[in-house]
């Protein structure tokens, strides 16, 4: 359009060049006089002969011819002959008093623009006018032709270079119809022999399929594009892994005419991706045996020492002094430091894997927390150090390891009580969020001469160290604060540190509350939600006596993993095992599976117990039992309402909800002595 | 508990650490034998009928896990409880041993008291391995 109207704009307000062939010079005059009076601004140049004529076309450019039809020398036809041969894009108009109809009709024929009859010369500048439009379009076309034919050209060298990609067009019954020099390197077919046939002789086995090649087509017509990675076969036979990109082709009218089909072969870099994977789990496999191989080397001289220490120490070697006892105790205590520090290697190693090994359970912190203030009482008080823990009545229960989280409270206690000095305190609290039930915080918090600005900001790296290694502070690795942060992310948490230089400094760490649904929802695949059924089974230990708390953790622990290797093989079962605290234990596992799935289970649980001794001093003691809660349809629409709705039923069975640890007593305990 | 003394063979095929466990053990009232590796282990366990096996996994000649099939397999030695003590990465190797039919998994070092009341679970459970009655599925 654009170009229109610059031509038109051109032809018509710049000078219009004219060759007027007229002998008659009143009339050459009076086109001059009309020309001027329409408006347009011509140069005319007149000639009277042929050889004038004809000089003069191949002389100039014109932009319009005007011919007097009758001239004595020449006649007028002539003049149009030569003036389509020299230059037949120029609009050749007749102007003439003697012409009869037929004769201007047969004018236009040959190829005259048009005719003025000089008895109506009015019309001449309407004519030309015309003319010159006419022929500004006619040229635009012309090139736009020309552009066309080149631009096809450009695209068809174009998508022959393409010689990476196989491209092809198809029409709607899979017929290929056009086809590359990449088709022809990548398939082995040249145009010839493929165009014409099928596409689905690409695809072998099961991709042959017309039922394959139909959703192809449907889901690109559908979505406008498909793609795909299936296996394709070249003429001689071999095959690679190509992807497929299918695009729909619409003719103007949006009726739908084929499909566009790009392949790439792409065999080499699905190879590259397997191995490169190979490669990862061949290192993850190094990195494992590194491990073992690390743990055991350093482990196997480390028993020997603390073996014949504790030996010694029992006096099982004879009498020891007072002195002896002493060192031996010094012995004793750096043996099991060094032990922590072959853990903590292995936890750093694992933590930069993310593979630090969880057993996530429903647990009461303040078991816990109790716990390890209890363990760390005698070390407090051999620094006069005031350890104290406080916990709300009705804490929500979180979703951790137990043996976790005593490491990270042990790790940041013991911390608190190896830097600040003899007969300060340190107190464990233990918070929950008002506007975020998601999760609770723990903040073991001292009166200590705080920690600098700057350390506080290096604190949590890998090796860092506040002080150098001296008689009151023992040398480490510079692990405890890097794993115990790991640790707790591992959770889900963050662990922080506030305080002020002089204000003591306050450790917070948090973790998830429990939650049934939150446990439930990655598990509600379609295939778990299509066994129609969700069962609860669970194992109840009274706590006795003869069976301190602790055991019992460790017994958990160790049923944990054989359900775990029970119930893998039965598929459909997950297990979020729990450790409620309190006045008994509990184990649940919730199985997708219905009434002969939970009698399967248990039966491999029992069997289980039965053949290990460490479980049977608990004989008779535990109640397994197991229920089904038969899922409804609105338990399967949708995933997170699912879960919801499962884990209120569940919980009513459990006898617990998500957001408060049941009837337990209130406890604010003061564990660690003045 | 049985009045007489219990009898406790203990493979491993490290000098210092057996010598270890047989002074405590023996200071703790078992007797103690010895097998270093598991084709001994084998016979010393038809031979001697412990009443519960200490079991290191790291032994010449074959693995310990090896030696804790074969004890699982064998009639006369089927009944007896095996504790695996090992300084191996017990993520890994714990459950496998469980699996295997071990009775506990110690990891190295070991303190006494962990060593003793495993040991003594383990016999009190060992001799007689009795049936739970099945819970309805209700």
């Amino acid at each position: 359009m654009q170009l229109l109207h610059q031509d038109e704009a051109e032809s018509l307000n710049r000078t219009v060049r004219i060759l007027h062939l007229e002998d008659n010079r009143p009339d050459q005059e009076l086109a001059q006089a009309l020309l001027k009076e329409s408006g347009i601004d011509c140069e005319i140049t007149t000639v009277q002969t042929r050889i004038e004529f004809v000089q003069s076309l191949q002389k100039d450019a014109w932009d319009l011819i005007l011919a007097d039809y009758s001239l004595p020398t020449f006649d007028g036809l002539a003049a149009l002959t030569i003036a389509h041969q020299l230059c037949p894009d120029i609009p050749f108009i007749f102007v003439t008093g003697v012409m009869g109809e037929d004769i201007a009709v047969e004018t236009l024929k040959r190829g005259a623009t048009d005719y003025v009859m000089k008895q109506k010369m009015e019309r001449l500048g309407p004519a030309v006018r015309r003319a010159l439009s006419e022929s500004v379009e006619r040229r635009r076309r012309r090139r736009a032709e020309a552009g066309l034919a080149q631009s096809e050209e450009q695209l068809r060298l174009l998508v022959d270079a393409v010689r990476d990609y196989a491209l092809y067009m198809v029409d709607m019954a899979g017929i290929v119809v056009s086809w590359n020099s990449g088709a022809a390197r990548i398939l082995g077919y040249s145009e010839q022999e493929i165009i014409g046939f099928s596409f689905s002789r690409f695809f072998c086995g099961d991709d042959r399929q017309e039922a394959r090649i139909e959703h192809l087509f449907n889901v690109a017509e559908r979505t406008g594009r498909t793609e795909e990675e299936v296996w394709n076969i070249r003429k001689d036979g071999t095959r690679f892994w190509a992807n497929l990109v299918l695009r729909p082709l619409a003719n103007g009218k949006g009726e739908a005419r084929g499909f566009a089909v790009l392949t790439r072969d792409i065999t080499e870099q699905q190879t590259a991706t397997k191995e490169l994977e190979e490669s990862r789990q061949e290192r993850a496999r190094l990195q494992d045996r590194f491990l073992s191989h690390i743990s055991h080397e350093l482990r196997t001289p480390l028993t020997t020492i603390v073996d014949f220490t504790s030996i010694l120490l029992e006096g099982l070697a004879g009498a020891i002094t007072q002195e002896q006892k002493q060192y031996l105790d010094l012995i004793s205590r750096s043996s099991n430091q060094l032990g922590g520090m072959v853990n903590g290697l292995l936890d750093l190693t694992r933590s930069e894997w993310k593979r630090l090994p969880m057993d996530l359970a429903c647990v009461g912190l303040e078991e816990l927390v109790l716990n390890t203030c209890k363990s760390l009482s005698p070390k407090a008080k051999t620094k006069h150090i005031q350890l104290r823990s406080w916990i709300p009545a009705k804490f929500p229960l979180v979703y951790a390891d137990p043996a976790r989280v005593v490491e990270i409270l042990t790790n940041l206690c013991d911390n608190a009580i190896k830097y600040i000095p003899a007969g300060k305190k340190i107190d464990v609290e233990c918070l929950t969020f008002d506007n975020d039930p998601g999760f609770v915080q723990v903040c073991v918090r001292d009166d200590g001469p705080g920690i600098a600005p700057e350390q506080r900001r290096r604190i949590f790296e890998r090796f860092y160290r506040v002080a150098e290694a001296s008689a009151d502070h023992p040398g480490g690795l510079g692990l405890g604060l890097y794993i115990t942060r790991e640790l707790v992310k591992a959770h889900g948490g963050d662990l922080s540190l506030t305080g002020k230089i002089g204000q003591g400094s306050a450790f917070t760490f948090t973790l998830p509350t429990f939650s049934l649904a939150r446990i439930l929802l990655p598990l509600m695949s379609p295939r778990n939600l299509a066994t129609g059924s969700v069962a609860l089974i669970t194992l109840k230990i009274p706590e006795k006596p003869n069976c301190p708390a602790l055991d019992l953790g460790r017994y958990l622990k160790t049923l944990r993993v054989a359900v775990k290797s029970c119930t893998y093989e039965t598929s459909d079962i997950v297990l979020p095992a729990m450790h409620v605290t309190g006045l008994e234990c509990m184990v649940h596992i919730v199985a997708f599976t219905d009434d002969e799935g939970v009698r399967a289970i248990i039966k491999r649980i029992q069997n289980h117990l039965l053949t290990c001794v460490e479980w049977q001093p608990l004989e008779g003691q535990f109640d397994l039992s197991g229920r089904v809660l038969a899922l409804s349809t609105a338990h399967m629409e949708q995933a997170d309402a699912a879960a919801r709705n499962i884990a209120d039923e569940l919980s009513t069975w459990i006898g617990l909800t998500a957001d408060t640890g049941g009837n337990r007593e209130s406890r604010q305990e003061q564990s660690a002595g003045n | 508990m049985s009045q007489d003394k219990n009898k406790v063979l203990v493979i491993e095929d490290n000098k210092e650490h057996m010598i270890a466990l047989s002074i405590k053990l023996k200071a703790h009232n078992y007797d103690v034998v010895w097998a270093g590796d598991g084709v001994t282990a084998m016979t010393v366990a038809t031979r001697e009928k412990p009443d519960a096996i200490l079991l290191d996994l790291g032994l010449p000649g074959g693995d310990g896990f090896v030696v804790l099939e074969r004890l699982r397999s064998l009639g006369s030695t089927v009944g007896i409880p095996v504790i695996v003590v090992s300084a191996r990465d017990p993520m890994s190797n714990r459950p496998m041993a469980i699996q295997a039919g071990a009775s506990a998994f110690l990891h190295k070092p070991v303190k006494t008291d962990e060593l003793l009341s495993a040991l003594q679970r383990a016999l009190m459970g060992g001799n007689d391995l009795l049936a739970i009655e099945s819970s309805d599925t209700t």
